[in-house]
């Protein structure tokens, strides 16, 4: 491959996806809401007075995959909750046991996951955040230490996985879940 | 299932916006699942080919009794390389082939390059010996395929033993056909 043809790579050329229906934004939309909002009362009402929550960014974009792009395989069980804990883990005992500048350990840790999902075969993009949150997320993620990894990262994706399984199946065309594991 | 109807990427795009949901895939990866696919698809078909129907099956074939000189005088007519031999029952006994026929001249499958070289020369290293009858000369047992065995079988047989034919036979051994390299040439070029 000589230079020219490096460059070119980079030009793309391919068409971009079709716009969806109305009609399969309008589910994923709700789904969304029911899955992140559940997760938001369960944090304010139960696990807020315990110094717990379940409101954490990495949910937010699982949500955009698991009502949104239901088929996809990242989209799947496996994937969504395997993603989930196995980053967390790692983001935890990054943050634990390397002695570094918190850029260098978050930087690691999300290295590290990528890789460990792609061994496991549970790639899942948002489990990239669930690694860095664990180790940016400032004290209230740190006073977790692994619990970190049972709440809020299994239980929200469990109220995630619970709510698409429910939500995703009322609609006709839809069909969730694709595999299990 | 063929290539005389090929899948565009306009073809491909109509077949998303079918599914009316969001698919991550790029077209690029979808067209080349789907040429993977068609191969495969393409290679099992040709698994599921009958020999009955690539084979040949008006066979010309010689009895073991019968004088060797015989034998030679159909490869030649017939511009074939080897023949089956069958017995009064039909059943293949063995193949009498070019390299029999070198052997019935004293070339053994042994013999390199230089020793033909030396035989045209004059070398008496080689015995020649021109009489006798085709079971005498012929390769036994022939190396046979069953009529229920598939193309890629006998593609998989013929390189195997290195062999240009294969006499094909029914359940009970009896010749019904023959299928060369160049049935199957063929059959791959249509697929």
């Amino acid at each position: 491959m000589n230079f020219r043809e490096y460059v070119t790579k980079m030009k793309g050329g391919a068409e971009g996806p079709p716009r969806v229906p109305v009609i399969e934004v309008l589910w994923s939309g709700l789904g969304a809401l029911v899955g992140i909002g559940l997760c938001g009362l369960i944090s304010s009402y139960v696990l807020e007075p315990r110094a717990l929550t379940l409101m954490i960014g990495s949910l937010g974009a699982s949500a955009m995959l698991v009502y949104g792009v239901v088929s996809s395989p990242f989209s799947q069980p496996r994937n969504v909750m395997g993603g989930h804990v196995i980053s967390a883990f790692i983001g935890v005992a990054c943050h634990r046991w390397l002695g570094m500048d918190v850029w260098l350990i978050g930087t690691i840790a999300v290295a590290l996951s990528v890789m460990a999902m792609l061994l496991t075969r549970t790639v899942h993009p948002p489990g990239g955040a669930t690694a860095l949150t664990a180790v940016i997320g400032g004290k209230t993620v740190y006073n977790l230490g692994f619990l970190y990894v049972f709440v809020p990262i299994a239980l929200g994706v469990a109220v995630l996985l619970i709510v698409a399984l429910i939500v995703n199946n009322l609609s006709e065309k839809r069909r969730y879940p694709a595999y299990w594991f | 299932m063929s290539n005389e109807c090929e899948i565009i990427p306009e073809d491909l795009r109509k077949a998303r916006k079918e599914l009316a949901t969001y698919i991550d895939i790029t077209e690029e990866d979808l067209m080349k699942i789907y040429s993977l696919a068609l191969q495969f698809a393409q290679e099992r078909r040709s698994r599921q080919i009958p020999i009955a129907d690539v084979m040949t099956k008006d066979v010309v074939s010689v009895h073991p009794d019968a004088d060797v000189r015989e034998a030679v005088a159909i490869l030649s007519e017939k511009g074939v390389g080897g023949l089956p031999v069958v017995d009064e029952k039909s059943e293949v006994v063995g193949v009498i082939t070019e390299a029999d026929v070198l052997g019935m001249l004293g070339v053994e499958r042994t013999h390199g390059f230089k020793d033909l070289i030396r035989h045209i020369l004059g070398d008496s290293c080689l015995k020649c010996n021109k009489e006798g009858k085709v079971k005498d000369f012929m390769t036994s047992p022939a190396v046979v395929l069953r009529l229920d065995h598939d193309v890629l079988e006998a593609a998989g047989l013929l390189e195997k033993k290195r062999i240009k034919r294969l006499p094909v036979v029914d359940e009970k051994n009896r010749l019904v056909g023959i299928i060369t390299r160049a049935d199957i040439v063929k059959v791959v070029a249509k697929l």
